[in-house]
């Protein structure tokens, strides 16, 4: 399994690598979404994918919410796991992220844990 | 400071004795960590103090706040997903079909704990089966802490509770921002009925259940008790109703006229025709 992983802060990106690698998942960073949106895209034309994707909401050059709008406008990654990790925990945040695309929402700050359940309630087994 | 073994075998024989819960040896840390925080609430310097109150004096109010104190137990929405899944695909179809002429639905969640696991069998109801809106849902939850209970019946959940297994759709339809807090919506509240109840006593009198979750509760008890309860549970639980008991329990040798039934990754228990 494969995932991406897109935020500006290096802790979080290597915190979440952390914890996805222990359940064997392969992660490859981006600092922010042009750059994350750009290996999405370079994969995919490899005929390649990648199974989830962890995107922050604000990253600098283009956010996770351009980024989700981006990646839901092409027909073959409409279905692609969307995991937004921020720091915005109003309703207003949640409600207007699912409704760009976004599949799961995970408030900063977060446990190990959650990004498991997280993780299975986007349908992935996880390791126990 | 740790707990004399003098006081671990007090309080030991003393939860068994009111609620039935084995307290393993090489469990010290688990009734420090439960019982320092609560000894320190009620102005004791000490764990030794508390334990040396509770030795000198009847059974009363500090007795049932020990007991609370070690029955309270934090889960999670959608905990160990996988009986959720079945709850979602195979057995509430099944019960709802076959409920269809009276509408009417009982369910129990015999270890209410903080309420996590009602409010999303709650929600499962209300999301997937919305033609049981106007159907007589009789759901009920029991603990044998009135703490938890009280956060049931409140339904308040901090930011860390709602990041922990709740799917996000979920989130934004039946919670609302409480400051920091997110509250379950009330129309998902007033579906539940809650009542204190020690499993291992007399229960007080049910409906007959289509449907009972008594989830990792089994464990705490000795062999004797478990029967005892499972006995119970099958005087309550209908005939085509289904049981559901955590991951690590189950009824085998302990009572017969249960057979298990899976479905997908879930395992849960009916009576043997």
């Amino acid at each position: 399994m494969r995932a991406l992983i897109i935020d500006d802060e290096e802790g979080i990106r290597d915190l979440i690598s952390d914890i996805l690698e222990s359940i064997q998942v392969t992660c490859v960073t981006a600092e922010n979404c042009k750059e994350g949106l750009d290996i999405l895209l370079d994969l995919g034309e490899k005929g390649e994918k990648f199974d989830v994707v962890f995107v922050d909401w604000k990253t600098p050059v283009m956010n996770g919410m351009e980024f989700t709008h981006a990646v839901r406008e092409k027909p073959d990654l409409k279905d692609l796991p969307l995991l937004m990790v921020t720091g915005k925990t109003d309703m207003g945040d949640v409600e207007e992220a699912l409704g760009q695309g976004v599949s799961e929402y995970l408030m900063k700050p977060f446990t190990p844990d959650m990004v498991k359940n997280k993780m299975e309630l986007l349908g992935f087994e996880i390791p126990s | 400071m740790n707990i004399t073994p003098a006081d671990f075998d007090y309080l030991k024989k003393m939860l068994k004795e009111q609620s039935a819960i084995v307290i393993e040896p090489g469990k010290e840390y688990l009734v420090e960590s439960r019982l320092l925080p609560l000894a320190r609430s009620e102005g004791f310097e000490s764990l030794e103090a508390l334990t040396a109150r509770l030795k000198s004096t009847p059974l009363g109010i500090l007795h049932d706040k020990v007991v609370d104190a070690m029955t309270t137990n934090e889960t999670f929405f959608f905990r160990d997903i996988h009986p959720f899944d079945s709850l979602k695909k195979h057995v509430f179809p099944e019960l709802i079909q076959k409920r269809a002429t009276e509408k009417a639905l009982n369910i129990w969640c015999a270890a209410a704990s903080s309420g996590q696991e009602m409010y999303t069998i709650a929600m499962i109801l209300r999301e997937h089966f919305p033609e049981t809106n106007t159907w007589k849902i009789r759901f009920l939850g029991s603990d044998i802490s009135p703490t938890m209970l009280k956060r049931c019946e409140e339904g308040v959940y901090t930011q860390a509770d709602v990041n922990r297994g709740l799917p996000a759709p979920y989130l934004v339809k039946y919670f609302e921002k409480q400051g920091a807090n997110w509250q379950v919506k009330s129309e998902l509240r007033k579906m539940l009925e809650l009542k204190n109840i020690n499993l291992m006593n007399t229960w007080p009198l049910l409906p007959s259940m289509d449907l009972i979750f008594m989830r990792n509760v089994l464990i705490y008890f000795d062999v004797e008790t478990k029967k005892s309860i499972l006995g119970k549970v099958r005087g309550t639980l209908k005939k085509d109703g289904y049981l559901f008991l955590g991951g690590a329990e189950t009824t085998l040798n302990l009572d017969d006229n249960f057979e298990r039934v899976t479905f997908d990754k879930a395992a849960c228990y009916r009576i043997k025709p």
